[in-house]
């Protein structure tokens, strides 16, 4: 991942202009390595990240898979006695890779969002096609005779916002929770519109991205006027 | 308090103190300072502090010196010393020593030592200081002997004021760093969350290489993120110790105290409680017995009261007769003089004494070629300090070998007695005979023990560089290793005779110890005793 020596001929680094993290006052405590979960995957150490950031070794990491394997779990920072913000320290590191670098799709389904208001690019009709079908199987089921779903509804107790597999692929799982809203008598609703949850500007550190996707939630909310905001990430 | 004088050497804070804590007490004290003032070292500071207390001290020997000067049993003489050796007066209190050559350096005007920089920092003129500005600077400390935190703190603090005041980037190379004082945790972290680096090299020093054009080269192993690394500082700052102040050692050799190798006044035994030297009745605080911080001028002396309070207390108490140089038998060879640890033997006109700083260790009774030294009040020579039982060998139950041990009290009769509570079997029968130290365990004692018939003699002694009396595990082990060089020439197996370390605590050694002797006595015959 690093050439054998590193030569660390790099200026003073100006503690002023970065984000604070807390990072130098790391004592090398390990804490974070051993309770993270994917430490190892690659060599992947948020103990190294940190003490490479020290080291102002910033190009190398972000050049490097290190920050993309990161859970974003939070249990190293959690943990963490010295109180560094190792999470917001890898999302500050995937922030300053090129968007065309950023693995996988992850970047794609920024753009898409950004287009369509989710991460697949699923077009309106299709996506009210699938609740409501999703709707009549639960209908049919024995006991839930009763169900209804409110697209829209304005003044809910709660806006549900949505995850773009469950109406992709895994339809079945948008049951659970809409049939434990109905056996607890909840007043909630989902939007026909910008309604992803998932939001890979968060992900991907790409601050911009992230902003209008929450603000385009937020936007619901205050439209809808919806009491709570329930946001499955 | 019947009325006894102590004599204080030295009026520094640490002097004034203890002279007022022990006038105090009701004690009276002769204060001698070779300067023509009270003070010292802290005497040169007046209180600059504007919101944060820096801890000069010049508050306090203020307090210090109006008491002792007013004191009705103090008597305080200055320009006095307690020797006729004239030497100079210094004003330096310390003197530190630079380590380049230790580094492979040599001082340039890019290698400079810690004491250079803070020069650099403190004065005026802004010609050197200037070119540091937005420089690397790497400090190498405690990879040649472990750093104090005197010199710790000093580090840290230069470090800081470069990272911060003056664009710097300060990288710190240190095999672990010991933050045992007080503020310096506190400084450590401000170090670091001001950008400060560290390099905790704790297995692998670094190599440092001086380039032709004053550049410099560092190659280490990082070892958090296990990669080589190179850093290219701009500048280098050596670590420094502090030696002790000019005087400390000849005042040591008038007294005749134990000094270690710099010249401090107390030895690295552990045995040496702070303050306390080998002789008893003689104390030492301060900067005379080792590196000095200022948090630690406040201890010091109340440590001194305790120590003198505590062996007065003891002196009362204590019971153990004191061994006795014979007249008649001795010839002054003055062997008892050079090796007493605790030069307790006085030269006196006609004959020698031992006096009150004696300790009982009985290495000058074991030593003496006259066998002139004993206990008792006789002119008989002591061979032996015990009496060993009758051995007999039962022929019936298979050869059970007997067993001598002689053990230091310190160690090996605690571990002993650690031993029997372990229920640990023998394999052996044994006599215990302690002697107060292994050192003064006597040739003829040995040979006393063989010739009543013991199979074997264990001698166990204190771990090396853990003797109370320093010398004695060493004498003990030339001794008797001599000794089984001659054994056979006298008709006893030199495996007959044993001789290791253990220390108190070591009940399990112990009984390994005695029963894998045993087990070896055992294959060989019953002992016949010495040839007549």
């Amino acid at each position: 991942m690093t050439p054998e020596t590193i030569v660390l001929d790099r200026p003073r680094f100006n503690h002023e202009t970065i984000p604070k993290f807390a990072h130098l006052t790391c004592q090398g405590c390990g804490k974070c390595s051993s309770v993270c979960p994917v430490a190892g995957i690659d060599g992947f150490d948020p103990r190294k990240v940190v003490r490479m950031f020290s080291l102002q070794m910033v190009h190398e990491i972000v050049e490097s898979r290190w920050p993309w394997i990161c859970t974003m779990c939070g249990k190293c920072s959690y943990l963490c006695p010295m109180g560094i913000h190792i999470d917001n320290l890898i999302r500050y590191l995937r922030s300053l890779r090129e968007r065309e670098k950023v693995p996988g799709i992850l970047h794609k389904g920024v753009v898409n969002a950004l287009r369509t208001g989710n991460n697949l690019g699923v077009p309106k009709d299709d996506y009210l096609f699938v609740v409501k079908d999703v709707a009549e199987e639960i209908k049919e089921e024995p006991g839930f005779e009763g169900f209804e779903i409110k697209i829209d509804k304005v003044g809910a107790n709660i806006l549900a916002t949505v995850h773009n597999k469950l109406v992709n692929t895994h339809n079945d799982d948008l049951k659970h929770w809409w049939k434990i809203f109905y056996a607890a008598g909840e007043d909630w609703t989902i939007t026909s519109e910008n309604w992803e949850g998932c939001n890979w500007g968060y992900f991907t550190g790409d601050d911009e991205a992230m902003r209008i996707m929450a603000g385009r939630v937020a936007e619901q909310m205050k439209r809808l006027k919806a009491r709570n905001l329930l946001w499955c990430e | 308090m019947a009325s006894k004088t102590v004599m204080v050497i030295g009026a520094g804070i640490g002097g004034l103190a203890t002279s007022n804590l022990l006038a105090d007490l009701g004690i009276n004290v002769v204060l001698i300072e070779k300067k023509p003032f009270l003070g010292g070292h802290v005497a040169q500071f007046t209180c600059k502090a504007t919101d944060e207390c820096t801890q000069c001290g010049a508050c306090w020997l203020e307090k210090e010196r109006v008491s002792v000067l007013s004191h009705p049993r103090i008597s305080t003489h200055c320009n006095s010393r307690i020797t006729e050796v004239q030497h100079k007066t210094h004003h330096n209190i310390t003197i530190q020593s630079e380590d380049f050559e230790k580094y492979g350096l040599k001082p340039s005007p890019n290698v400079i030592s810690l004491s250079q920089l803070n020069g650099w920092i403190g004065q005026a003129d802004q010609t050197n200081i200037s070119k540091l500005k937005g420089r690397q600077i790497a400090f190498l400390t405690g990879f040649m002997a472990e750093t104090h935190p005197v010199i710790a703190a000093g580090v840290l603090q230069a470090a800081k004021t470069l990272q911060e005041d003056y664009g710097c980037q300060s990288y710190v190379f240190v095999p672990q760093l010991k933050v045992a004082g007080p503020g310096l945790e506190e400084l450590y972290h401000k170090a670091k969350s001001s950008g400060v680096v560290f390099f905790k090299l704790e297995t692998s020093p670094p190599r440092v290489e001086q380039l032709k054009d004053h550049g410099h080269v560092v190659a280490f192993l990082d070892p958090t993120i296990q990669k080589r690394v190179q850093l290219l500082p701009d500048y280098i700052v050596v670590d420094e110790t502090i030696e002790p102040q000019l005087g400390v050692r000849e005042l040591a050799g008038i007294l005749r105290i134990e000094t270690d190798d710099t010249g401090y006044a107390q030895k690295a035994n552990i045995h040496r409680l702070p303050v306390y030297t080998n002789r008893a009745g003689v104390y030492v605080a301060g900067a005379s017995r080792g590196i000095h911080a200022s948090w630690d001028d406040a201890i010091e002396s109340d440590c001194v009261i305790v120590a003198f309070l505590r062996t007065r207390q003891l002196q009362t108490q204590k019971k153990v007769a004191r061994p006795n140089i014979s007249t008649g038998r001795c010839v002054r060879c003055l062997t008892c003089y050079r090796l007493c640890p605790y030069d307790a033997v006085e030269l006196n006109k006609g004959h020698l004494d031992i006096t009150a700083a004696c300790e009982s260790c009985q290495i000058c009774m074991a030593a003496c070629p006259r066998l002139a030294i004993s206990i008792a009040q006789s002119d008989e020579p002591v061979a032996v300090q015990f009496t060993v039982t009758e051995i007999e060998h039962d022929s019936n139950s298979g050869f059970i070998p007997h067993l001598t041990v002689f053990g230091c009290e310190r160690s090996a009769i605690p571990a002993a007695h650690l031993s029997s509570s372990l229920g640990t079997k023998r394999l052996a029968h044994v006599d215990l005979i302690p002697v107060p130290c292994a050192g003064g365990l006597a040739t003829e004692s040995v040979l006393h023990a063989f010739n009543k018939g013991t199979d074997g003699i264990l001698i166990v002694t204190c771990h090396p560089g853990n003797c109370h009396s320093d010398i004695g595990e060493k004498l003990a082990r030339l001794r008797f290793d001599h000794l089984a060089g001659t054994l056979s020439a006298m008709g006893v197996d030199a495996h007959r005779l044993k001789i290791c370390s253990i220390a108190a605590n070591g009940g399990y050694g112990f009984g390994n110890l005695l029963n894998d002797f045993a087990k070896r006595l055992g294959l060989m015959n019953p002992a016949v005793g010495l040839q007549q």
